[in-house]
Formats: structure tokens, sequence, C-alpha cells
């Protein structure tokens, strides 16, 4: 039997014993009723943007931005924390691994581990910092670390490039003997899937902790953090894994996005976090694979709008207001909420 | 004798002068039904929140089972087997009964796995089957929390206690709200409970406590104005003029 009377009060209605949603503690909707299943999901939806995308840098940024907003979600509906400055990891990411092939070596795997081992390690910082508060405040904390970094990127020449950025990053080589080559200009399938590849792994892996005995804490936290602490759980500790998760999977998308430019700085980078946040709220915050719905359908409309309009952001933004006004629950809720029946969670018998 | 499971000796706390809680010792064998009642205002919750962590006592000390926890965070403490059911209905309200209740479940064993699903661990899910069938939940396991009725999500409130398999209860007002049949319900779910489980509880409802409760102790203006078996209590002169009549 299952009841799926009202619609969760994502107009911020307080529910009794609960805290009123207040900006940065949204309330996520109902939990993902497809867990799995969102696996398969993004295997479509990459291979529809395989087939249909005309501009290859773009499909294959479509999937790096939708593992970006995938990670971000993490914090945003999974844990109620909103980042004002996921563009820190994501920025971070590109610079580590754009230094790696640059000055060290041409290895895929090499920069790509540098730029999440690295990023794990400044998460845990930054998160210890900015989870010492809550709310709005922790998204003040993340956006001010974010600033912070833009203008120490910006000013130290000597290594990040400065205003420049780092050009010039040699195409990445995969290794393993095989010689071959990521190049989005020449070999945009083998990129493309090379990421698709990465990022169902990745992707993979955000399920699973969704899943997972902590995952699960990590929602209760967002619904109740009293309580939760009532059963015994350090919810300071479940965050902070949780943002370190979100930040090494940004850091991993950021180093992902300098090899597909052969190119770091201070833009498109360090100016993404609100980008990356309305992937999110776009594509609907009760999933993992909202988001990356959220991240192809923002940058489709991107893209083809900026072709007409020098002020695309204007309709974008437009878009985005409508939407979040009309269907809080993203364009993902929207869907599962209006084909009821087809997306509903096969419970085991019992 | 061995130790009282939870011993509270000379507790006290104020608030800008006022004095909340005034030198409040408390004695909890193993396996008692324990209540403390009071009229509004004479301290009951705050003691409750001395005894979890949530205030610092001003003096005194709490040991449970054995060990000193004066102002241990509430987590620890929970985890050391304390757990607490609220006044004030505290759930988490978009998740299913089932996951209110497991998420406590796991808490024991399980807390922070993250590499396999939560859903698979087959202790965990039939511990909380048993917690749902014992407080009369399991037919609204899939509900959302927030869509029960009143009486269901106090009830709940408690199953989400009872789930981390405490080895002491701490009840602040369980019938609050309730209905005469909920709470008749409840004060028989309560009663029962104190087969496996020590339970230390604030009520109002003198006839609840009077049928149920081995041992009453009762606070005025934040300090212990007696304390023994209900029938005493009952006979009590001070604790009729302060309670059972007119002041309330």
């Amino acid at each position: 039997m299952t009841h799926v009377t009202t619609t969760p009060s994502s107009d911020g209605t307080p529910v009794e014993g609960a805290a009123p949603a207040t900006l940065a503690r949204v309330r996520g909707s109902r939990a993902a009723r497809w867990t799995w299943g969102q696996l398969g999901l993004l295997l479509v939806l990459a291979v529809i943007v395989l087939f249909t995308v005309p501009n290859p840098s773009l499909a294959i940024g479509m999937l790096i931005y939708g593992l970006w907003a995938a990670g971000l979600n993490l914090l945003v509906g999974y844990g109620g924390l909103v980042s004002f400055g996921h563009a820190l990891p994501f920025a971070w990411g590109g610079y580590a691994a754009g230094l790696v092939l640059l000055h060290v070596s041409t290895s895929v795997w090499l920069a790509l581990l540098v730029a999440v081992a690295s990023m794990a390690l400044l998460s845990t910082l930054v998160g210890a910092v900015c989870l010492r508060r809550t709310e709005v405040y922790f998204s003040m904390l993340t956006l001010a670390f974010a600033q912070l970094g833009f203008f120490i990127a910006l000013q130290w020449d000597s290594v990040t490039g400065g205003d420049d950025g780092l050009a010039g990053i040699p195409v990445p080589t995969l290794g393993l003997g095989t010689g071959i080559e990521l190049n989005a200009l020449r070999d945009p399938l083998t990129f493309f899937l090379f990421t698709g590849v990465v990022v169902l792994v990745t992707f993979a892996g955000l399920i699973l902790f969704t899943e997972s005995p902590m995952g699960r804490v990590l929602q209760a936290i967002r619904e109740n953090e009293e309580r939760a602490r009532g059963c015994g759980y350090n919810t300071r500790l479940v965050q902070l894994v949780t943002f370190v998760l979100a930040g090494t999977v940004a850091g991993l998308a950021g180093g992902l996005f300098a090899m597909l430019n052969n190119f770091v700085g201070l833009q498109p980078y360090w100016l993404l976090s609100g980008v990356v946040l309305i992937m999110v709220i776009l594509g609907g915050r009760s999933s993992l694979f909202g988001p990356v719905l959220g991240a192809v359908v923002y940058l489709v409309l991107e893209s083809t709008l900026s072709r007409y309009y020098a002020s695309w952001q204007l309709i974008v933004g437009a878009i985005f207001m409508v939407c979040v006004l009309a269907f809080p629950q993203g364009l993902w809720g929207l869907v599962t909420q209006t084909v009821p029946g087809l997306f509903r969670r096969r419970r085991s018998a019992g | 004798m061995s130790e009282p499971i939870l011993l509270a000796e000379g507790l006290d706390r104020s608030f800008g002068g006022i004095h909340a809680v005034n030198d409040v010792s408390l004695e909890i064998p193993e396996g008692s039904l324990h209540a403390i009642i009071g009229p509004n205002g004479s301290g009951k919750t705050t003691l409750f929140n001395l005894i979890t962590g949530h205030t610092r006592p001003s003096a005194g000390r709490v040991r449970f089972a054995g060990q000193d926890i004066t102002g241990m965070p509430y987590s620890k403490v929970a985890r050391k087997g304390l757990a607490k059911s609220y006044q004030i209905t505290t759930v988490f309200p978009l998740l299913t009964v089932f996951e209110n209740v497991r998420i406590a479940a796991q808490a024991a064993e399980h807390s922070y796995v993250f590499w396999r699903p939560a859903d698979r661990i087959k202790s965990v899910v039939r511990h909380t089957e048993q917690v749902l069938e014992r407080i009369g939940l399991a037919h609204e396991r899939d509900t959302i929390a927030s869509n029960l009725s009143h009486g269901d999500q106090r009830r709940l409130d408690l199953a989400i206690a009872l789930a981390t398999s405490p080895r002491l209860l701490l009840l602040d007002e369980p019938t609050a709200g309730m209905s005469p049949t909920e709470t008749a319900a409840t004060v028989k779910l309560v009663e029962e409970l104190n087969a496996d489980v020590t339970i230390l509880m604030i009520e109002h409802k003198m006839d609840v406590i009077l049928s149920i409760a081995d041992r009453i102790t009762v606070l005025h203006q934040g300090e212990k104005l007696f304390e023994g078996a209900p029938a005493e209590v009952k006979s009590h002169p001070r604790v009729q003029e302060v309670y059972l009549t007119g002041s309330l």
C-alpha cells in the first residue's frame, strides 16, 4: 500500500515539529523513487546527447556539467545544505589537472588523480569551517571561500596565469600502451566515451552513497538534525563526508573540463557557482538524475539562445523563474509526478 | 545492590537569575518506571535536558550506566544507550514511517557504512519491522511520517527512540495532545515497554502516572518537593496543595 496523498510542502508550509523551510535548508521532496534505475536513465540520456547534439564539445560538456550538478545535489537535495560556492572545487580541479598536464605528465590518470585527491583534502578543510554553521550562514561561508579562491587565482600569476589563465594545456594521453589521446577536436568520440564511462561510474558511486546507511542518515539530518543526534549520530561528520564527496566529484568534473578545453582560467570556471545551482534546481533536487537533466536542458537553452540574442541570460533567467514557481520539484520531479505509476518504486514483496 | 542505571546528584541550573532546577538528585534503578510530575514551569523539561546533555548544569553530576556523562554532547549520550522521545513530536517528516525507524535501528551497528545499500542490511530491516510491530505502526510502514495522525506521530516518535535499543528511555509527556483512547493505548504500551527497558517519564496526566509508575518525583519551582511511591504521593498534603488541587 502506498500513500501518495499530499505533496511535500515545497512551498515552505511548516510541518508540525519541523523548522520552516529556509533558503539553505530547503526540504528535498520525497526520496527519489528510482535508485539504480537512474543509472539507466543517465545512459539513455548520454546516448541521446551523443546522437542529437551536433557540437561534440557541447555534448561532452553536458556530461561533465551533469556530473558536477549531480554531486552538488548530494549537498543541496539530500543534505539540505545549499552551497553558493561550488565553483571552488570545480575550478580547483581544473587548475590541478591543468598544472599536472603542463608541468608533470600528460597522463589522464595522474591529472585526474591529483585533481581528485587534492580536492578531497581541500574540501575537508573548507567543509570543516563552513559546516560550523548551517542554513544561510553555511551558504555565505561557501560563497566566501569561492570568492577567496577567485582572487587567489587572479593574483597568483606565476602559478595560475592570473587573468590569462593556463593556456596551451597539452592533450592528455590515456597511456596503458594504447597511445590513445583525449583530443576533443580531432577525436571527439573517444573523448565522449571516456567521459561517459567516468561519469557513469562516478554516478553509480553517488547512487550507492545515497542508498547506504550513511547517505540515509544524511537525509534524516536534513529532515531533523536534532532527532538524528538523538539516534546517536555525529551529524557534522556525516555532513562533512558529504561535503568532501560533493567537492571531490566537482574536482573530477573540473579536471575533465580542463582537458576538454585545454584551458583553465578565471572564466568560466570561477563564475559558475550560480549556474550549477540553477542546473540542480531546474532539473529537480529529489534525485541524482534530475540535476543531470537540468544541466543538459540548461546547456541546450544556452547554446540555442545565445546564437540569437546577446542577452540570452535574460531569457534563461525568466525560464528559470517560471520553472521554480510552477514546479519547484524541478523538471524531473514534474515528469515523475505527472506520469504516476510509471515511476513508482517497486517494493520487494512482503 | 548494583549501581542505579541513572544517578543524578545535586543538579543545578539557573537562567539569568531564575533557578530553573535547584539541587535535584535522582536515582533510577534498572528496570523501574520513574515519573516526574510538577506544575508548568517547575523545571521538568530542564531537568531532562540536564540529563541528556542539551543543557549544561551549573552544578551537579550525572552518571549513566556507571559512567560520568555530565556535559557530554547528546549524540554521545545517545550512543551509550540513553534515548529520548520528545514533548513536541520530533520525527523525520518527509521520510516514510519505515525509514524513520530504520534510521534509528541502524545507529547501533551500521551508522556510517557507505559501501552497501541500507535496505540490504537484513538485521536492521528485521529489527525495524519488530519495532513497528510492537508499537503498532506496521500497517503504516510506507506512509510519509508527516501524513500520520497526531497520535500516530507520537507513537512514531516513541518507536524511533525504542529502535536504538536503549537501556534508559526518557519520555517527555508521551500522551500530550492525545485523545483518551490514544492515551490509554500509549499507557499500556509504556507499561509493556517497561518490561525490557528502564523508563523515566514526565507526565501531566495524574491518573496515567498513578496507575503505572513505580516511583514519583514531584518538582515544584525547580526543587524536589517530594519523592515516593504513587500512593504516598497521592496522600502527601504538600503535593496535594501544589499540584493536585487548585494551583494548576
